[in-house]
Parts: C-alpha cells; structure tokens; sequence
C-alpha cells in the first residue's frame, strides 16, 4: 500500500527494524537497517505507544482527542500528516489487521 | 606451546605468535580467549549469510579475500584459516581489529571505531570513519604525554557503573606522511600491506591492565571547514546515530541478533559519556592548532572533573 493510500481506515503498528525506549518520557528511535535516529516528542512519543499493537488510525485519533485539547479534524490531519511521515521513514507500517478491527468486523 | 597476551580486558591465548598484541602486563582473572589456525568449517543453519559473513547462534565466520577466513565463536574461540600468500601483518590487523571486534560483540562489550588517550585517568575517544585521523590526532597527544589506550577501536564495557575502555594491543597504525610529520622513528615500525599502506608503531609501554573510564567521546567529521570552529555537542538522537554508526563491526549487529542490546548499551553508556561533532580545518598547517583547540576542549573538562573530584572527597 502506498503512503497515500493513508486514511483513518487504516491499521498501524510499529515497523519490526525499529528499536526505541523512553528517555525522558520521550521516545528515541532508531531503525536498525539504515541506522537513523528519530526523537519523538510528547505528542509523537504518545502516538507510538499507540501503535505498541496495530491500531486503526481513526482510534488512535479518538484517543487522543481525549487526552489532548484538539479538534477532530485538526487531530485527523495531523495524524495523518505525521504517520504518512513516519511511513516514508520505513518507522511503521501498514499492518493487515487489529484487535480493534477484527471486533468490529465480528459486530 | 602457546603464546598468552592481554588486550581489551582478555587473556588471549593463541598457538602462534601475535607480535603486535605484545607488551601489556598481565592481570589474573580475565576471561580466556583462544586463537588457533585450523579450518573454520560451517555453520549449520545459518540465521545470516552474504560473501563477507555467515553468521548462526553466537557463531560467525568472517571472510577476507586474499587473507583469511575467521570463525569467532561464543566470545572465546577465534580459528583462522590463512588463503595462501597472505600476508601475516595483514592477518594479524584483521584478528585484531576485526575478528576481535565479532569477539567481544559476542562477549557483551561495545566496540567503538575509534583511538582513545587516557587524560586525568578519563579516557577521551575519538571516533570517526576510515581517514577522519584518529590515529594521527591519538599520536600527536601521545608525543604531548597522553597516554595511547587504544588505536582504532576502543573496546567499552557498559556492564558497569560508569562505561570503561580496556586497553588495546599496544600498537597503532600510521600513515607514512602522518608518521613523519610527527616525527616518530620510521626505523622502529613495521610496513602493513594492508591496501592503506600503513606503518605499524608501537606506543607507549603502559604499566596497568586496567579500564579507564570513559568521559567523552569526539566524533571526527571527514568535511574540511573554513575557519576555527569549537566542538559542539551532539543531542540525544545525534549523539546515539553517532555511537551507532561508528560501531565497529555495525553491519552485523542485526545478523547476529544483538541490535537489541547494543541499542540499549548505546542509551546506557549517553548517560554517562559526553559527546561531540569535532569539525576541523584540514591540512597539515592547520594540524597543531586544530589538535590543541581539542585538547583545550577536553582539558578543561578534565580539570573541571578533578574539581568535583575534590569537592565530592
């Protein structure tokens, strides 16, 4: 799937070459193959530990419209914006499903 | 009968002499390695393999044409099988530098591509690809009075309360026009058919087997510039790519499964270590000033640790 075939559809997770652990309440990561190193901050580093398990984008932007004082639609598209990044990176990808959409499928 | 040296915190054991990992005093209590020529054999099942390595469970064997092939297994055993016409001094350089390397990986130890001098009993490294001048910045302090801990990789135990670099065989490696402009004894080294052309100097004798904390490390850019400029620290995520890329032997850290650890390892010793991007003028005119503006660097810091030192007792 390309990066912008991206919507709120979609189920992330971490990408397997990616390391990363908290430093000072922010995530470092590192990915493995090319040998970059990604600082994340609070907003980044709540969104990846989101994806610990592959999440739909939409839920993920429902969360944290709870946890954070922004719009719906400015959340989406910076979500959006900062996950198609984090794609292009190789950081995460587009996993093929998730707890959260298999329930919903079973619904 | 077999010749034992000590080289980065090792007892090595080998069956035929290593003359360049000669001359550091012994210590009881380290662990054993051994190094034997024999075939290397194969890896059954084997997790990575590409013409340069073929790496299984705690098991690689590391192939250099025209050299050798070195199998480095568990952290205590290195087998080199020699290819016909190798040159000796270039075997030796690659067990040294690179067989050991895989070795210590295997043992748990970082080993960083860099020289390190000991300063105010701190070790201060310098880090740097291939050309950056570790060597010849490591020689020129030693003619100041530093002493040499390591030439070309500083092999760093993170395991302990504060990271430490065990010394390295006492031997490092210069370039002809290097050597020369620090005037060292052109009759007293050994020529290494090693591509680079390089001479082989033996450093300084030291009296203790022991690690020497590490305080900081400065990594060398390979990019000329212009006009004086002061180190500069490296954040975080600078600071972690700059431990990651510069890891001896780097390339096989995922092959052989320790990404994992050596990523922590790396956020472990940044608790503690200082580092810094080290740009320089280039040239041989700029060479002393450029090395005593990094010796102001790391001097002051050293002066300012004796400082603490003394406050703290």
């Amino acid at each position: 799937m390309a990066q912008t075939d991206l919507t709120t559809a979609s189920v992330v997770a971490h990408n397997d070459n990616i390391l990363h652990a908290d430093v000072d309440q922010e995530v470092v990561a590192l990915s493995v193959t090319s040998g970059t190193c990604y600082g994340l901050n609070a907003v980044g580093s709540r969104i990846w530990h989101l994806m610990a398990t592959p999440v739909r984008v939409g839920d993920l932007c429902e969360t944290l419209q709870k946890e954070f004082d922004v719009d719906h639609d400015t959340c989406e598209r910076e979500v959006l914006d900062l996950l198609k990044e984090a794609l292009a990176e190789g950081m995460i990808k587009i996993a093929a499903s998730a707890p959260a959409e298999r329930a919903r499928e079973r619904a | 009968m077999p010749f034992d040296y000590f080289a980065y915190g090792l007892r090595i054991r080998s069956d035929w002499e290593l003359p360049e990992f000669a001359g550091l005093p012994g210590a009881a209590g380290l662990p054993l390695v051994r190094v034997c020529r024999g075939s290397v054999g194969s890896i059954a099942s084997p997790r990575h393999e590409d013409l340069a390595s073929i790496v299984g469970d705690d098991d690689c064997i590391l192939t250099v044409p025209g050299v050798a092939r070195y199998r480095v297994r568990h952290g205590e055993d290195i087998i080199v099988e020699t290819i016909a016409g190798a040159d000796p001094a270039r075997l030796r350089v690659l067990l040294s530098g690179t067989a050991l390397s895989v070795l210590c990986l295997q043992r748990g130890l970082l080993p960083l591509h860099a020289g390190g001098i000991e300063a105010g009993r701190r070790t201060i490294a310098f880090a740097g690809r291939s050309g950056a001048g570790k060597s010849t910045l490591c020689a020129h302090f030693e003619n100041g009075g530093y002493a040499i801990l390591s030439d070309d990789v500083c092999m760093i135990d993170v395991r302990r309360e504060h990271s430490v670099v065990w010394p390295g065989p006492p031997r490092m490696r210069l370039r002809p026009d290097a050597a020369a402009m620090l005037e060292r004894d052109l009759a007293g080294a050994t020529a290494q058919n090693d591509g680079a052309e390089k001479l082989l100097f033996a450093t300084r004798p030291r009296s203790r087997l022991q690690p020497v904390p590490l305080e900081r490390i400065y990594v060398l850019g390979t990019d000329a510039v212009a006009a004086p400029t002061s180190p500069e620290p490296l954040s975080g995520t600078k600071a972690l790519e700059a431990l990651w890329s510069n890891t001896y032997c780097g390339s096989l850290l995922g092959p052989m499964g320790r990404a994992s650890q050596h990523f922590v390892q790396c956020l472990q010793l940044l608790r503690h270590v200082e580092v810094f991007g080290a740009s320089r003028r280039w040239g041989w005119h700029h060479f002393v000033d450029e090395a005593a503006r990094l010796e102001g660097h790391f001097g002051a810091a050293a002066i300012a640790h004796r400082a603490r030192v003394a406050a703290a007792g």
